[in-house]
């Protein structure tokens, strides 16, 4: 009864320091991460990314991957993903998957998911703005050569990558996916990629950028491995010890963020000025 | 059938070339699609937006008819004893060694005898057995998928534990499998 009461008391609460521009015409986006348990963490979460929808508009929600823990039932689609986002979801609000190494393939035809039976597509929500869903559990030749001739043809768009594997990650549970990097990375410095964000890892990261790109891990949006980022000189943020989501927003050349706690904490904010168009 | 036939009689007597064995192996794969296509053939097909439940019954309707039509199907199938030296020898060459150490935990990722949340299960291996929804999958590294035979877009490799398997992506059903394929450090 108590957690039904925080949640509607978190649903209905003004959201707290917002600190990105919040411009009427930019493109506004949150980004979640390994959030499929459908624990109770899982549903703060939820209701605190939907208290902030108050003061900030979120045109879409990117997810990424390990979106259903364990089975994947239609009562584990509910209970993992329809109940925890219900009040963000009945704002229209719409999210797009990729898929993490505990989902099924088959995800990709679930309407709630928005991956329209593919595996790896690309969108744009708005002018200016395009992202890649990659799928890194199956990084085949097919998929290589659509990345490179999907990436060649966006013009002058912001680009922004997503997909579970993290290229570059202080983990010590995981660490970096080298091999993917090894494949992915050259073609995001030669389409100019600007931002990739990446799960698995159950923490928030930041890296420095690495070759002029800017990478996140946001695989710490219902469960954590507390402890678990290793020093390193490549973390330009690190934060372990509250499930976490971003809010973004891209205006012109500038894209902000700022990640925040299922309490509500802001742990890291901050603007990528895109490099060159 | 006539070059499989042959190519299969080479195969016992040990002298296949590596490409009459991919020519084998891509016969079986052929004739595996040929089959799966005639059995689903009758299924509706499934929306691009569908509900869970339109997805699940069509992976249990998929996987029925799929084990319908090859209910003799054994192990080595598909994966011949032809092709078999040549997966060996690619994985042997991409993850044994101490420059292959990225490969290796890559294969690892996903692997369910490796990791495992609370709840799910390391599949039983068997000729068409489903591959529970409760069990992570591995990653299969892209310097694999480049040097592995090519397979049709209705399956995939993965690995269980030391196993490789092939996993047939809308049934979810194991097609077929290589145990102890990962090569011993």
């Amino acid at each position: 009864m108590k957690h039904w009461i925080m949640l509607a008391a978190l649903t209905l609460c003004p959201a707290q320091e917002l600190k990105l521009p919040n411009a009427g015409d930019s493109t506004h986006f949150a980004v979640i991460g390994d959030s499929g348990t459908g624990s109770r963490e899982s549903y703060l979460l939820g209701a605190r990314l939907a208290a902030y929808q108050q003061s900030f508009r979120v045109d879409f929600v990117i997810m990424l991957g390990d979106n259903l823990y364990g089975g994947e039932s239609p009562r584990d689609f509910e209970r993992k993903f329809e109940k925890p986002f219900e009040a963000v979801l009945q704002r229209g609000v719409k999210f797009y998957a990729t898929l993490g190494n505990h989902d099924d393939p088959n995800q990709r035809f679930y309407k709630g998911f928005n991956m329209n039976g593919k595996r790896y597509y690309s969108f744009k929500p708005k002018d200016g703005v395009r992202l890649f869903c990659l799928d890194s559990n199956y990084m085949d030749k097919e998929q290589v050569e659509w990345v490179e001739k999907e990436l060649a043809g966006s013009g002058s768009d912001w680009k922004i990558a997503f997909f579970h594997h993290p290229l570059y990650s202080s983990g010590e549970k995981h660490g970096p996916d080298e091999e993917l990097r090894k494949v992915l990375e050259p073609m995001f410095m030669k389409h100019g990629v600007e931002v990739v964000f990446a799960g698995h890892e159950h923490f928030y990261e930041r890296l420095k950028p690495q070759n002029g790109i800017h990478y996140f891990i946001e695989g710490g949006s219902a469960k954590l491995r507390k402890g678990n980022i290793a020093k390193s000189d490549q973390t330009a943020k690190g934060f372990d010890t509250d499930e976490t989501f971003i809010l973004c927003e891209v205006a012109g050349d500038k894209l902000h963020f700022q990640t925040i706690t299922k309490s509500g904490q802001t742990v890291d904010s901050g603007t990528i000025t895109r490099r060159a168009k | 059938m006539g070059i499989v036939a042959i190519a299969v009689l080479l195969g016992w007597l040990g002298a296949l070339p590596p490409q009459s064995a991919v020519e084998v192996f891509n016969a079986r794969l052929a004739a595996y699609t040929k089959a799966r296509k005639d059995a689903v053939s009758n299924l509706p097909s499934l929306k691009a937006k569908a509900t869970p439940e339109q997805i699940r019954d069509r992976e249990q309707a998929f996987a029925k008819a799929i084990r319908g039509s090859r209910t003799g199907a054994q192990p080595g199938d598909v994966l011949t004893p032809e092709i078999r030296p040549l997966i060996l020898s690619i994985l042997k060459s991409e993850i044994k060694g101490p420059h292959n150490r990225d490969t290796r935990a890559s294969i690892k990722e996903g692997n369910p005898r490796h990791e495992k949340a609370p709840g799910e299960v390391e599949p039983a291996i068997a000729v068409n057995a489903i591959y529970p929804k409760n069990a992570p999958l591995s990653t299969v590294p892209p310097v694999l998928l480049e040097r592995l035979p090519q397979l049709p877009k209705e399956l995939e490799y993965r690995f269980v534990g030391r196993t490789l398997i092939l996993r047939d992506r809308e049934s979810n059903l194991i097609v077929d499998y290589l145990k102890e394929a990962v090569p011993t450090p």
